[in-house]
């Protein structure tokens, strides 16, 4: 009966981390969950490209430190990217999130260890969450009558594990891809491509453990290789 | 105890330690043991987007975790991923520990008994 009082407190702060998270500015997951509901604000500023998720790999993660090489990937990244209606790969609003429990390092107990409150907390806050603010430095790099691509700095908000940051990511690049037999073949619409790599130091993000810098490196590496379409996941 | 069978449990547990160890240089000399992973594979199975914008001439995908059994140093958790080689070696060199301060210890109370009990034993 003791318990009682002490559990509905932590029930309590479960649930007001959680409506934290989902009351703040991100967008809402579309019933299925493959998608974002893209707001009217963003949509209305260009070609939607809906992230196509469950396929190749999205994000790929390392962690180099002195007693252990932690590597790790998910493909169940969820988001869109709305590109100017110019077609320069110029992206003007997106938002990407990619569920915590769906990080996958090849050791199951790990896996659980790293969605665990003394690390990313998924229960609190289960997804990192990926918002565009601005491009800079936009340079087209090539275009032929298939694709065109360019390199911009990408200047992003990123939260995790509750805490937001602006990063900005140099040198990421966009291709942009015209439906045609070729690409109907791997999926349907419009296609794009968002490569770009960037490290995360976990200590800018409240992520704080005795073992960091032992056998999780301080800053973590990611790369990712977000595909998308003009039509959504249903459709895709 | 007799000569016999510690012979075999000496023996046993030389096997186990070098089994182990062979095990975990032949399966990658991975830190952590592990086990192939069917989502991994499937996710590592998937590269069509990325074959199809790599004719584009943009950055290669990126890397993959591996998925694959391997016997690692240390294990990753319980069952079958306890198997590692400090938890079959740790308890092979503490029984072999035992053994030899066993027959030391044996073969000193033979060596300090008198003649006659000597010969008895």
């Amino acid at each position: 009966m003791k318990l009682m009082p002490i559990l509905a407190i932590v029930s309590l702060g479960a649930s007001l981390a959680l409506a934290e998270q989902s009351s703040s500015t991100f967008a809402q997951k579309s019933a299925d969950g493959k998608s974002l509901v893209v707001p009217q604000a963003h949509s209305s500023k260009g070609t939607v490209y809906y992230a196509i998720t469950d396929r190749d790999r999205q994000i790929y993660f390392e962690s180099d430190a002195p007693l252990e090489d932690i590597k790790g990937q998910s493909n169940d990244v969820v988001g869109y990217a709305v590109v100017s209606s110019g077609n320069t790969g110029a992206i003007v609003a997106g938002e990407w999130h990619l569920p915590v429990d769906s990080m996958k390092t090849g050791i199951e107990l790990r896996d659980e260890h790293l969605a665990s409150s003394a690390w990313l907390d998924a229960a609190s806050y289960p997804d990192v969450v990926v918002q565009v603010r601005e491009i800079k430095s936009l340079k087209e790099t090539k275009r032929t009558a298939a694709f065109s691509s360019s390199t911009m700095t990408l200047v992003v908000d990123l939260t995790l594990h509750g805490e937001t940051k602006t990063i900005s990511i140099p040198d990421s690049s966009v291709i942009l891809m015209k439906a045609s037999d070729a690409t109907s073949k791997v999926a349907k619409g419009d296609l794009m491509a968002i490569r770009t790599k960037f490290t995360v130091t976990l200590a800018d993000f409240g992520v704080t453990h005795p073992v960091i810098g032992e056998k999780v490196a301080k800053e973590v590496s990611l790369d990712v290789a977000l595909y998308l379409s003009t039509l959504p996941p249903n459709q895709q | 105890m007799n000569a016999p069978t510690r012979k075999i449990i000496f023996l046993a547990s030389g096997l186990a330690i070098a089994g182990s160890f062979i095990a975990f240089a032949a399966t990658g000399m991975h830190p952590y043991t592990r086990f192939r992973d069917k989502d991994i594979e499937a996710v590592n199975a998937e590269s069509d987007l990325s074959d199809l914008f790599a004719e584009t001439g943009s950055q290669p995908p990126p890397e993959q975790v591996e998925s694959v059994n391997a016997i690692g140093f240390l294990p990753s958790g319980p069952g079958l991923a306890s198997l590692s080689v400090v938890t079959v070696s740790g308890p092979a060199l503490l029984v072999m520990g035992i053994l030899f301060w066993h027959t030391r210890r044996t073969s000193r109370k033979v060596d300090a008994a008198p003649p006659e009990a000597s010969a008895a034993v």
